[in-house]
């Protein structure tokens, strides 16, 4: 039986105390869920539009895997199916009914895909159509249930929800890439290069944005203080910028014109998807709650 | 009815009775500490000060806790607004722990004990019963205590009496005429929380004097 | 009810002993295991509400490195980190070693033998008093009193309040001038009762005032916080007595007039001008001459300086008004640091405070009423001058009338006038010789304060004969223990028993220490195998104070100067563990085996003030559970024995006001000029011309009037020395006695200022030190060195260091207080030496010169 970490008593008299239940230790696995769901939705829906079958298929096998770690992460995962008690109220609830409808009927639909019934039957549209509900409400849920906690302003923004959307999407696009890598030649290429393109630049800009809406709060500049040169710059500049944007934006572009192999879009796949779980590990590690004696401070 | 308490900053001298007051009624294992006090140095030599907080569950009317949690196991009771976690159902996502402001909830990754690698005390053998490993816990405002008509222990305790503990929604119980009659202050008030434990203000004019 | 399931469930009232306050506790079993201490709610004075430490007691209890049987050294090596490699043994074993070596060593010389207790071992310690003094030693001695403790303030005390200690009054003070002591903020006498009736008085507007060089407990939630130099507080006292006799005229006349030896004449040889009689006089401004102090007067003059056939008379308050006029507030601020604007004010509201000639009717007795106190305790006064500290801190209450009046400093326990019931216990102060006041009752009677008890050639290790007012102080022991014949003393000591105590942690530098134990026999009785236990020879597993039943746990009845007597009973709230054995019994057993039951019988008679017919009877072994009953029923009368406290815990009435503010209904004289220390100085004196023995006992400091002189850190020469090093308490450790304690370590973990060195953030900027940077510091006085984890912090005083007295420990039997950063061991920074300590009090010099260096790592 080990002490408890430091951590847990220094952070009691910390001004600017830390997040780290959702970023520390295990809670790597919630990170990677969280990571998983959002590429995985993305994956389902980018492969549907395009038409790239192998990539709406990594996008359900990644969904299915968020919610697999994610159950790593509760401490008591056999009691998961308990989290559907409160939709009404919590987004953690909405998502898990999310992911409960989605997998299924994604499944199903897929099931279809390969033959094992129509795609065109009215079963088959049922399930695309229930899949896709489901899908929106894991695009959705995931930037709630950080944006509804008041208490960490680098979390609590309104675009939060919707950049974790692009994220996801950008993921997708991502998987996409890997699919692309994998799939007999004559796809749309370019459809492909397109989403990740469009993707990565919308989040890249609702990051900003989001940051720069920030900037006039002391917590948030704290957060951003630690991804710039605190405890996370590593994450954030190797990990999301350097390893998530730099590379795969130059083998996308580079891709656009002259066609580069199939290793090129796995490695840009690869790389995006990593510079997004880096992205999210960030987020969640910089993190940092309102201090306890507010702008008001005490009489 | 609504418990809250209201924590006379001017009475209290940081002395961490709350804290191991709270401890020895619940047992709590090493980390985990219901109440606990916060202390902050403010301005220069010589004209530096301490201030101090002693936090504990504010039990808020709007509590942001219950609001995220998916499984109904953060819960306020109807009765006296007592915020209370169902160990039952808590399935331990920590979503109410990053939903307050107060730092008020722990997570029990497992039960340790307090002297390393010599097993369970015979008090820890018969208190950490009331623990489960995998779960949010809190201040409950002693709950137990309650029942039987007794105050919250930190409050019972308290060698300053800085704690006034009572029905919010009585107008006249102790804590009610305290804030209204001494400028009480609740903690992040821009949070939303409406939290039901208030502060008196450590520097504040005397009531009378001889 | 008729259950087939045992189930318990009860409530024992018992006492803490964390600390000297003991507080009246209760403590919750079920089945047989306490699941709560908290305080006793039937305690009018603490009202049910307990401290972080007594709180914790559960551990004391429980920690799995409690000692549970008797264990022998097999190593020969002692030594400070040497494995003394135990070996379990019988308590037969141990007690038939045990009582051959005490029947040994006794018939060859008792003075041999050492005793040696801690004041939070309580009643226990009186056991193993009596035990020595039945044994025949003068060797008698209180773990850290004179090294940590106020020395100085007792005895001063004892001779101005009647107390061993005291404290505002609560009720009715309105300005409260501080010099850095916890009372009300979480140390000190009657903690938990002070607290409360602290937070009541500033609630209803009392001004609390602290001057000390850290803002610790009690002047982070004061009004105002004053930083001083460490040492320097008698400077600022004294001029702010200068302003209020010789610039602001405000003093009580009156006061000094009828109640203080300030009109007592004086001569040039600074002696009384005594009559054919011996008497001292006063001058009567009518008759115009000198008459006896207990003569009818027509009025005393105050202020007498005259000469008269060719001799001056000066009364001794005109003597001290002139003496002070070079304590201007220039030189005050440039000895302390503080400002000279500041002193002025203080000194003005300090005087306008007191309400000097205002009255008060409290039940019907018109009294005088000084709702101002000035307080002080180790801190000021643990210094190489604390006598004329104490002397110069009490004149400026002395002189506004504060004494034992309402609304200012009041003498705790000063004067009972016994239960309502009974009529038991009694004492009251007295008019003693020279018409000046004898305590009531001395909680160390061999050095009662008045009359004076002289200096004699010393048999006893701690030079207490040579220096009475230090009587049981430890500082020179560990000295002259290794080095007899030095201090003329013709013997070594043999053999010790320790009770409740760790002097390798309390006394001073652990290395001096060291070779004390080296040659001593010692026999221990502890809790746990901590520093002093790796020292001894023999240990033996002593009950906590929730396993075991003491005769008085109640010595300052729970320690509040006003409200209420309350006197609780410390009884087993669980039966012993193991082999645990309470030392009280133990020690009464080993009395028997070694043959002076007779003798410690009578010695208890006296000692616990037995009375008839509760007296012990010579040739019989009595249980601790008969002497306990004896001694309840010899102070409270038949009706309240050990079986009433044992049913109800506590007996408790209220404080009548010609108890607390006895000082208006008993007739005498306080004095205010010490004309005795100048008769010490002249024995002294004889004593170094007759043996040629103590030359380099500087005694400077035996004058009748206070001066401020500088400790060895204010003179300094080295430059790289810059900084002072003091150390602080905290309301959740107890002296070296609660590092163990998971709960208590867990506090100290917490806050940041506990278990590091804090040092000022300007003053660690210039030196290149960030938070949390390992840094040593070397002691001037000694050359060694302490590592510990800086604190950068507003709240110190720029040219200091301050750290928390509780931590530095290296035991392996306590793993949690000897892991690396759990506090510093502050003891070896001090020099221990006569240019180190207080010559009229033996309390040693606390405030430590350092150079401050960064290192790498522990």
């Amino acid at each position: 039986m080990n002490r408890p970490t430091p951590s847990i008593y220094s952070d009691l008299g910390a001004v600017y105390r830390p997040e780290r239940v959702w970023a520390e230790g295990r809670a790597i696995t919630l990170v990677i869920a969280h990571f998983l769901s959002g590429a995985g939705a993305g994956g389902w829906l980018i492969g549907l539009i395009i038409g790239l079958r192998l990539a709406s298929l990594l996008g359900l096998a990644a969904v299915v895997l968020g919610g697999a770690i994610h159950l790593g992460f509760l401490g008591h995962p056999e009691r998961a199916l308990r989290m559907m008690a409160k939709p009404q109220s919590s987004w953690i609830s909405r998502g898990l009914w999310s992911m409960l409808l989605f997998v299924p009927t994604a499944a199903l639909y897929v099931a279809g895909a390969y033959g094992a019934w129509s795609t065109r039957s009215a079963f088959s549209v049922v399930m695309l159509v229930l899949s896709l509900v489901g899908m929106a409400g894991i695009f959705l849920y995931k930037g709630f249930v950080y944006a509804v906690a008041r208490a960490v302003p680098l979390w609590h923004s309104p675009l939060l929800p919707v950049s974790y959307i692009s994220a996801g999407l950008r993921g997708g696009a991502a998987l996409a890439l890997i699919g692309l890598a994998f799939s007999p030649s004559g796809q749309d290429r370019h459809a492909v290069q397109t989403w990740w393109l469009a993707a990565t630049a919308a989040m890249v800009f609702l990051f900003a944005l989001e940051l720069a809406m920030g900037l006039d709060d002391k917590t948030v500049r704290r957060s951003l203080s630690a991804l710039a040169e605190g405890s996370v710059a590593w994450a954030f500049f190797g990990g999301f910028v350097l390893f998530g944007l730099v590379v795969p934006v130059a083998l996308v572009i580079t891709s656009l014109d002259a066609s580069i192999g199939s290793a090129g879009l796995l490695i840009a796949g690869i790389t995006s998807l990593g510079g997004d779980l880096a992205y999210k590990y960030c987020m969640n590690t910089a993190a940092t709650y309102v201090p306890l004696l507010g702008p008001r401070g005490i009489a | 009815m609504r418990y809250g308490m209201v924590i006379d900053l001017k009475r209290c001298i940081s002395c961490y009775a709350c804290q191991v007051a709270c401890k020895s009624e619940n047992a709590t294992p090493p980390g985990v500490l219901y109440a606990w006090a916060f202390r902050q140095e403010q301005g220069e030599y010589p004209n530096a000060r301490q201030v101090y907080l002693p936090m504990l569950c504010n039990h808020c009317a709007e509590p942001s806790c219950v609001e995220v949690c998916p499984t109904g196991a953060t819960h306020k009771r109807d009765t006296d607004g007592v915020v209370l976690i169902d160990p039952e159902k808590c399935v331990g996502c920590r979503a109410c722990m990053t939903a307050c402001p107060y730092h008020a909830r722990y997570y029990v990754d497992k039960i340790r004990n307090y002297y390393p690698g010599q097993g369970l005390t015979p008090y820890e053998t018969a208190g950490y019963g009331r623990h489960n490993a995998g779960t949010v816990e809190k201040c409950n405002f002693c709950a137990d205590r309650l029942q039987k008509g007794q105050e919250p222990a930190c409050a019972a305790n308290c060698p300053a009496m800085a704690r006034t503990f009572g029905d919010l929604d009585d107008p006249d119980s102790a804590p009610s005429l305290l804030i209204r009659r001494e400028g009480a202050f609740q903690l992040l008030p821009d949070q939303g929380n409406d939290p039901s434990v208030y502060y008196l203000p450590a520097e504040r004019p005397a009531k009378e004097s001889r | 009810m008729e259950t087939s399931d045992v189930h318990e469930d009860v409530w024992i009232p018992t006492v803490c002993a964390n600390c000297f306050s003991f507080c009246p506790i209760r403590a919750h079993r079920v089945d047989g295991v306490i699941v709560k201490i908290e305080g006793n709610p039937d305690d009018p004075l603490t009202q049910g509400r307990i401290c972080a430490r007594g709180l914790s007691g559960i551990n004391i209890l429980y920690d799995p490195n409690r000692l549970n049987y008797p264990v022998r050294r097999t190593n020969p090596n002692k030594g400070r980190g040497i494995d003394p490699k135990w070996e379990r043994i019988s308590w037969e074993e141990a007690l038939d070693t045990i009582a051959a070596k005490l029947r040994e060593v006794r018939e060859d010389d008792p003075r041999k033998l050492v005793a040696s207790f801690g004041v939070n071992g309580g009643p226990q310690s009186y056991t193993l008093e009596a035990f020595a003094v039945a044994y025949g030693t003068p060797n008698i001695f209180v773990g850290g009193a004179g090294n940590h403790c106020a020395s100085g303030k007792h005895f001063i005390g004892g001779l101005t309040h009647a107390s061993w200690v005291s404290q505002p009054d609560f009720n009715f003070c309105n300005y409260f001038l501080n010099f850095g002591v916890p009372v009300g903020t979480g140390a000190y006498y009657g903690v938990n009762a002070a607290v409360r009736k602290m937070a009541d008085a500033r609630a209803r507007g009392m001004k609390h005032v602290v001057l000390d060089p850290w803002m610790g407990m009690p002047a982070q939630s004061a009004d105002e916080w004053v930083p001083i130099i460490p040492g320097t507080d008698a400077a600022v006292a004294l001029a702010m007595t200068n302003l209020l006799l010789n610039e602001y005229r405000v003093y009580d006349h009156e006061y000094l007039e009828h109640e203080t030896n300030g009109p007592y004449l004086v001569g040039d040889d600074g002696h009384y001008l005594r009559d054919a009689d011996d008497k001292p006089q006063m001058w009567d401004a009518v008759e115009d001459r000198p008459k006896p102090y207990d003569a009818a007067f027509n009025q005393v003059a105050l202020e007498v300086d005259r000469v008269v056939d060719g001799r001056r008379w000066r009364s001794a308050f005109s003597v001290i008004k002139e003496h002070v006029k070079r304590y201007t507030p220039e030189l005050a601020t440039e000895i302390s640091g503080v400002p000279v604007v500041t002193i002025r004010r203080l000194a003005r509201e300090f005087g306008s405070a007191a309400r000097i000639g205002e009255t008060i009717v409290l039940e019907g007795h018109e009294l005088p009423f000084r709702p101002v106190a000035l307080s002080y305790f180790k801190g000021p006064q643990a210094h190489k001058h604390s006598a004329l500290i104490s002397t110069a801190l009490e004149l400026l209450s002395a002189i506004v009338g504060v004494r034992s009046v309402p609304g200012s400093y009041v003498g705790i326990n000063s004067r009972s006038l016994g239960h309502p019931e009974t009529g038991f216990p009694k004492w009251s102060p007295t008019d003693g010789p020279d018409g000046l006041l004898v305590t009531g009752r001395w909680v160390v009677p061999p050095s009662q304060p008045w009359p004076p008890v002289y200096p004699k050639k010393p048999e006893d290790l701690g030079l207490g004969q040579l220096i009475p007012p230090s009587h049981g102080n430890t500082p020179m022991l560990p000295l002259v223990s290794q080095d007899p014949a030095r201090y003329g003393i013709d013997y070594k000591p043999a053999v010790q028993i320790m009770v409740a105590t760790n002097f390798a942690m309390s006394l001073s530098d652990p290395e001096v220490v060291e070779g004390f134990f080296k040659d001593i026999f010692t026999v221990n009785f502890n809790l746990f195998l901590d520093e002093s236990a790796e020292l001894s020879d023999i240990v033996l597993p002593d009950c906590s104070y929730l396993e075991r039943l003491d005769v008085n746990a109640d010595w300052m009845a729970n320690g509040c100067a006003t409200d209420s007597w309350s006197y609780p009973l410390r009884q087993p709230a669980v039966a012993p563990i193991a082999e645990r054995r309470s030392a009280s019994s133990v020690l009464l057993d080993l009395a028997e085996r070694v043959g002076i039951t007779p003798d410690i019988n009578a010695v208890m008679n006296v000692s616990f003030g037995f009375r008839e017919p509760y007296l012990l009877e010579s040739d019989r072994q009595y249980t601790l559970e008969e002497v306990v009953d004896a001694r309840y029923k010899s102070w409270f009368g038949e009706q309240f024995g050990l079986e009433w406290m044992r049913k109800h815990g506590i007996l408790a009435w209220p404080k009548r006001v010609d108890e607390v503010y006895w000082h208006s209904f008993v007739k005498t004289r306080i004095p205010i000029y010490f004309e005795h220390f100048l008769t010490f100085k002249e024995t002294l004196e004889g004593i170094q011309r007759e043996t040629g023995l103590f030359l380099d006992l500087d005694l400077d400091d035996y004058q009748p009037y206070p001066d401020w002189r500088p400790c060895a850190a204010h003179t300094e020469p080295r430059p790289e020395f810059d900084l002072t090093a003091i150390y602080f308490r905290i309301p959740f450790q107890s002296f070296t006695s609660t590092g163990d304690n998971a709960w208590l370590d867990e506090v100290s973990t917490i806050d940041t200022y506990a278990n590091r060195i804090n040092i000022n953030t300007a003053t660690a900027a210039k030196k290149g030190i960030v938070d949390g940077d390992w840094i040593e510091l070397e002691s001037a006085g000694t050359g060694k060195t302490v590592r510990g984890r800086a604190r950068l912090t507003q709240c110190v005083h720029p040219e200091v260091v301050a750290m928390s007295g509780h931590g530095g420990h290296w035991a392996r039997g306590l793993p949690l207080a000897s892991q690396p950063g759990k506090g510093i061991n502050f003891n070896r920074l001090l020099k221990q030496d006569f240019a180190h300590m207080d010559t009229l009090s033996l309390n040693l010099d606390l405030c430590a010169k350092v150079k401050v260096t960064k290192v790498g790592r522990p």
